[in-house]
């Protein structure tokens, strides 16, 4: 996301005048000039955020680093590897922040960067997540590959450090962020400052990284200026995003449909939310941040193994709140390896730490009920769990197609522990969202990395089984919206056909109306041989690799742990088999394709 | 007879029905029927190709449970299919038994259906497993041609081959009509079972039928009196075997029968046949192909509610069909012959045919053959055709005879039948097995009622009210049926419930238990409580004050109750007496 620095502005100011270069008549001009005349300031930094945002979205900074315009020889390269668009998020602050501060920087996202990009950097700050069982996030990969190969540069004259987000529930917390940390010290790089690994409520430690690391830049370069303020405050969050997590709109939930026939082993939700009033502009690809509570019925299990009143004052953001209350806003869930470790430190019994195998699925409760906490403190023991993160959902709509309403396709999760049924947190607040007065705590989600082609002509094709078929169904209602002539090609996959197609007979309306010229199908359970999306891409290899040659885009949305990586090996394989490519060509293809936005997912 | 011929075969597609031209256009049945069945987004296929399907006996339907469930789901209906087998005469052997009961488990619901026209049917085929479910009944001998569709249907004939001579005659005989009015398409064998097609090409793939089959659906039935079993009167073409001493001296001719109409439109109505004359056993193919032909040349084409034969027949006059037929053949027919029915139902429990074998007619409610905990009907069926020497006879009031039984085995078979629960109930009463019910809900896309899931209540709540009137034991004929088109054969009964919406019925009273007179519609739209209230007083006044040997049906008509229905046009005309009463 582009912060335009503080040179870059006076530079805008100092032109004589700025429609001059405007794509616009004169007639336009005039009527946009009156227009913007009536808006107060308010409303003009509104606007702008929406016409960056839907430019964004619409792709069309789909040049190589969309990042800042460094004025000189930047100080500082920002180096983000995202995957769901924190990390890129991130990137922006920062960049942002070292704007605010007139240092020379560039913001580069990880696909983009080159081994020149590190041999010319000075100082380098990596922003990382980790997916799955510890890998990079896929935009990353190149990357993570190219530093740990035999071709990596040598980095005797980089300063860094490294900001690692991730999830303390799986057991190689923050593994891409210490891999990148590691190498690069390896490769000769000098640490500017220590790595600092973030959980799923990464805010406030980014907060302290961001400005311990800016602020140890800053007494490196004597050139760069005290904390001073500009007279233009760059705005990352403009109204349009203004609800994060802490602040969230509160949706009325218009529907609340099963897509999943009563006898299906599934329960897929179709959810339908209002926008209306809440200034959120969305684009196909983006998502959804649902922040979630847990129910007080799960809470007082918990309390029920613990020696606390309900009531007990808990202080917590700011003001004292009953633990009753503040419990439904943490994690309670599955213990992590950190919990158990500091718990087990805290009250005495680090020694039993090794004993604890959190890959067996312990709940706290359980658990504290085994380890009761003794003497700590209520408000102790709260600190030591972590917040319960919000879930994102891709969107599933169009505001084009249906104008004030974002849709959602929920999987609700569902398990069976030790002979009782578990709803996931987030699915049992779904499941309870019934009634007229239903509402549903959402924030946007931007996901650039997730756009539509700029040409409508652009062919498409769409690889998402299961509920990663949700942002293809806004994809099609867009483009149908848009009246865009390019072709469309779905290839969805789930159990059954007869239970859990996801949208049937919307697909077939499509499909008969002209806009999706191809749907395959990969129901795994319906015959002996489970067959999966990346068998039907095989099958149809040669047409797919047509597609290619004509410029289709390919999007990939669901699973990442297998589904993404075995659809990513067929289409290795149709670019070996029908291109003719040799393996490692073929992986410099995709790579290719990566780069110019032409493959894109939005995996989980 | 000039009547001008507005509407048939001679008339341009143009001015014709739509099917006319689908029929046309569609090389012999094919249409897109191939890329219909490779279109795995959708469990339907194309709407042209449901229609020609139908020609083979496949019949594309919804589970109608669960059709507004799905729709909210954003799921197209739950497609699925519902295929008929051809089995002329309603024979088939034990092995063909275990293939069909094998077929239904593996490609279908796990039901077997027994229709009305004695063949099987299987629901909920979904389509990946149709072609797989068409060839299994093809390993067995069997196939699914022209079980619906405008064509020549599964010929019928009295139940039971093994229990005379004549009877194996006449059973012989309904087999060959049916194979000599089977149409000859290669669509079938190429996209169905999948084999090669003709080569080359034969140059008309339709002899008889040409490119647009007939108007509509064609029914032959042979009766052998004193049986009237098939309702010989309700079919477009009927034979009625005359016998002397052992010997068919020929057939008296029947045309233009039929059950189907529609609510409220006078000009459809339930016709019974008319007699034509007699002719001779080796005439009958030659008078069944003609009378298909005229059919096929004179029916209406434009008005497919007004496209049976028996509109034709009612339009043009008897007379004039035998002068066509004669003129066609190059031979008239001879006078009918004398002929008595005594009844239409079916014999059930053991009974000795000529040669001293023995049969057992076993009562099945409804033809719905499926388990249940203590009547493991299916499971016991299976049982007994993994043994049974003889053969397993259809019949149209869809009960099952399980024919030909040495003396030496009948303890075997009647063993069998106590192990599985399936013997005929002994305290049933007689009204439930002459009761007899179309599918209707949930697979028949026609049904607007309750049928076969609900006369069995029905019967249940009448139980009591028999015991009191101490009829338990007089046989009553009962038939319900989803709609007006008249599977069940509705028209034929002396109790008859016709589907008109969700819980409501039509009620008529007053056939002729041997299948010589229709019904008369006696309530309109009408729910449970009033159907047992007036069938409950109706019930007492027969108990108290009928005659001797008296039928139910005659009962109501003698005291007042309805009007007979000779004829099938009066069948919407004649306003309801007790509708007039009440006004």
């Amino acid at each position: 996301m582009s912060t335009p620095s503080k040179e870059l502005m006076r530079d805008l100011a100092a032109h004589v005048d700025p429609w001059s270069a405007a794509p616009f008549d004169a007639p336009a001009i005039q009527t946009w000039q009156r227009l913007i005349q009536q808006l107060n300031p308010h409303q003009r930094l509104w606007l702008s955020g929406y016409l960056a945002g839907s430019l964004s979205a619409a792709g069309a900074v789909a040049a190589p680093s969309a990042a800042s315009v460094p004025s000189s020889e930047p100080i500082v390269t920002v180096l983000y590897g995202s995957q769901s668009g924190n990390c890129e998020r991130l990137a922006g602050e920062i960049g942002a922040a070292l704007a605010k501060r007139g240092v020379p920087h560039v913001v580069l996202d990880m696909l983009d960067c080159r081994k020149n990009h590190l041999q010319d950097a000075r100082n380098l700050l990596v922003v990382v997540s980790t997916h799955g069982e510890g890998d990079p996030p896929d935009r990353a990969a190149a990357l993570h590959e190219l530093l740990h190969s035999r071709k990596a540069p040598t980095l005797k004259h980089l300063k860094y450090s490294v900001l690692a987000l991730g999830d303390s529930s799986y057991e190689r917390f923050c593994e891409t962020g210490r891999q990148f940390d590691a190498r690069l010290a390896a490769l000769g790089a000098e640490q500017l400052y220590a790595r600092v690994d973030c959980d799923v409520d990464y805010e406030q430690s980014a907060r302290e990284w961001i400005d311990a690391v800016i602020e140890r830049v800053a007494s490196e370069h004597a050139s760069v200026p005290a904390a001073q303020l500009t007279a233009f405050e760059p705005t990352l969050a403009p109204v349009a995003t203004a609800y994060t997590r802490k602040n969230p709109f509160l949706a009325p939930v218009l529907a609340n449909q099963r897509l999943t026939t009563r006898d299906s082993e599934k329960d897929v939700r179709h959810i339908e939310l209002s926008l209306e009033g809440s200034g959120i502009h969305y684009e196909p690809g983006d998502a959804i941040g649902v922040v979630v509570r847990n129910s007080l019925d799960r809470v007082d299990a918990l309390l029920g193994a613990l020696p606390y009143a309900a009531e007990t004052p808990i202080s917590h953001e700011g003001s004292l709140r009953p633990l009753r209350e503040v419990l439904q806003s943490c994690d309670i869930g599955l213990v992590t390896r950190t919990f158990a470790d500091k718990y087990l430190d805290r009250i005495g019994q680090a020694d039993r730490a090794a004993s604890i195998d959190v890959s067996a699925n312990i709940q706290v409760a359980d658990f504290l009920r085994d380890y009761p906490p003794r003497d700590l403190g209520a408000e102790d023991l709260v600190r030591l769990l972590r917040p319960l993160a919000p879930r994102l959902y891709s969107i599933a709509s169009s505001a084009r197609a249906t104008p004030d309403e974002v849709h959602l396709t929920v999987g609700l999760v569902r398990f069976d522990l030790n002979g009782v049924t578990h709803f996931g947190v987030a699915s049992k607040q779904f499941a309870e969202m019934e009634g007229d007065d239903a509402v549903a705590p959402i924030y946007l989600h931007r996901n650039p990395n997730f756009r539509l082609p700029n040409d409508p002509g652009t062919p498409i094709i769409m690889i998402g089984p299961g509920t990663g078929v949700a942002p293809f169904r806004g994809f099609l209602a867009e483009r149908e919206a848009l009246g865009a002539r390019g072709k469309n090609w779905l290839f969805f996959g789930e159990r059954h056909f007869r239970t859990d197609f996801l949208y049937q007979a919307e697909w077939l309306d499509y499909r008969k109306r002209g806009f999706l010229h191809r749907i395959e199908l990969a129901f795994s359970r319906d015959q002996k041989d489970k067959v999966y999306v990346q068998h039907r891409m095989r099958e149809h290899g040669r047409e797919l690799y047509g597609w290619l040659q004509e410029g289709a885009h390919v999007y990939v949305c669901g699973d990442a742990q297998r589904m993404a990586s075995d659809v990513q090996e067929a289409l290795l394989q149709i670019l070996q088999e029908h291109g003719g490519h040799s393996a490692e060509r073929a992986a410099e293809e995709l790579l290719e394709l990566q780069r110019a936005r032409r493959y894109q997912r939005d995996v989980y | 007879m000039t009547l001008e011929r507005k509407a048939d075969l001679s008339r341009p597609l143009s001015e014709l029905h739509d099917n006319e031209q689908l029929k046309f256009d569609s090389n012999y049945l094919r249409g897109t029927i191939a890329a219909g069945l490779a279109d795995h987004a959708t469990g339907a296929v194309a709407d042209s190709d449901t229609k020609l399907l139908k020609f083979f006996g496949i019949y594309q339907q919804d589970d109608r449970d669960v059709r507004e469930e799905r729709r909210r789901a954003k799921l197209e209906p739950q497609y699925q299919f519902m295929v008929r087998v051809r089995l002329p005469g309603g024979v088939c052997t034990p092995k063909q038994w275990l293939a069909l009961d094998a077929a239904a488990h593996e490609t279908a619901n796990g039901s077997l259906r027994l229709t009305t026209r004695q063949t099987f049917q299987f629901h909920g085929v979904f389509k990946p497993n149709l072609r797989r479910h068409i060839q299994s009944i093809a390993a067995c001998g069997l196939d699914t041609i022209a079980a619906c569709g405008d064509d020549n249907r599964n010929v019928i004939c009295s139940a039971n081959p093994l229990l005379s001579p004549v009877h194996a005659e006449v059973t012989d005989l309904a087999q060959r009509i049916g194979r000599h009015l089977l149409h000859r398409t290669g669509a079938y064998r190429e996209l169905l079972l999948e084999q090669p097609a003709a080569s080359p090409p034969p140059a008309d793939e339709e002899p008889l039928y040409g490119r647009t089959y007939l108007p509509r659906k064609f029914k032959i039935a042979l009766a052998v009196p004193p049986d009237n079993d098939i309702d010989v009167f309700a079919h477009d073409l009927g034979f009625i075997a005359i016998v002397k001493e052992g010997r068919i001296e020929g057939y008296n001719v029947f045309v233009g029968g039929g059950m189907g109409m529609t609510h409220k439109v006078p000009a459809t109505y339930p016709r019974l046949s008319d007699a034509a004359g007699f002719c001779l056993p080796e005439q009958v193919i030659t008078v069944a192909e003609h009378t298909m032909c005229i059919q096929r040349d004179y029916g209406d084409r434009k008005d497919r509610a007004h496209a049976r034969f028996k509109y034709t027949i009612e339009d043009r006059g008897v007379e004039w069909f035998k002068a066509e037929l004669a003129q066609r053949t190059g031979f008239e027919l001879q006078p009918a012959r004398e002929f008595k029915f005594e009844s239409s139902a079916d014999p059930y429990g053991w009974y000795q045919g000529a040669d001293g074998r023995w049969h057992y007619t076993l009562f099945i409610e409804n033809g719905r053959i499926s388990d249940r905990p203590g009547y493991e009907l299916m499971s016991g069926l299976r049982e007994i055709a993994r043994t049974h020497t003889g053969l397993f006879a259809l019949t149209t009031n869809q009960n099952i005879t399980i024919a030909g039984i040495d003396e030496s085995d009948r303890a075997r078979i009647e063993a069998l039948l106590r192990q599985y629960g399936i013997e005929n109930e002994i305290s049933s009463t007689a009204l439930r097995m002459n009761s007899m019910a179309c599918v209707a809900l949930p697979t028949c896309g026609l049904a607007m009622a309750e049928s076969e899931r609900y006369l069995p209540t029905l019967l249940a709540k009448l139980g009591s009210t028999l015991e009191e009137l101490g009829l338990e034991r007089t046989p009553i004929t009962i038939r319900m049926s989803g709609c007006p088109n008249g599977c069940s054969r509705p028209y034929l009964a002396e109790i008859a419930l016709v589907g008109k919406g969700p819980g409501k019925y039509n009620l008529y009273l007053g056939a002729s238990a041997s299948g010589d007179r229709l019904n008369a519609l006696y309530l309109e739209n009408v729910g449970e409580a009033q159907i047992l209230e007036t069938l409950r007083s109706l019930l007492a006044r027969y108990a108290a004050e009928r005659n001797e040997q008296e039928r139910f049906g005659d009962f109501v008509i003698r005291i007042g109750i309805v009007p007979a229905m000779h004829a099938g046009r009066d069948f919407q005309r004649l306003p309801s007496l007790a509708k007039a009463a009440s006004a």
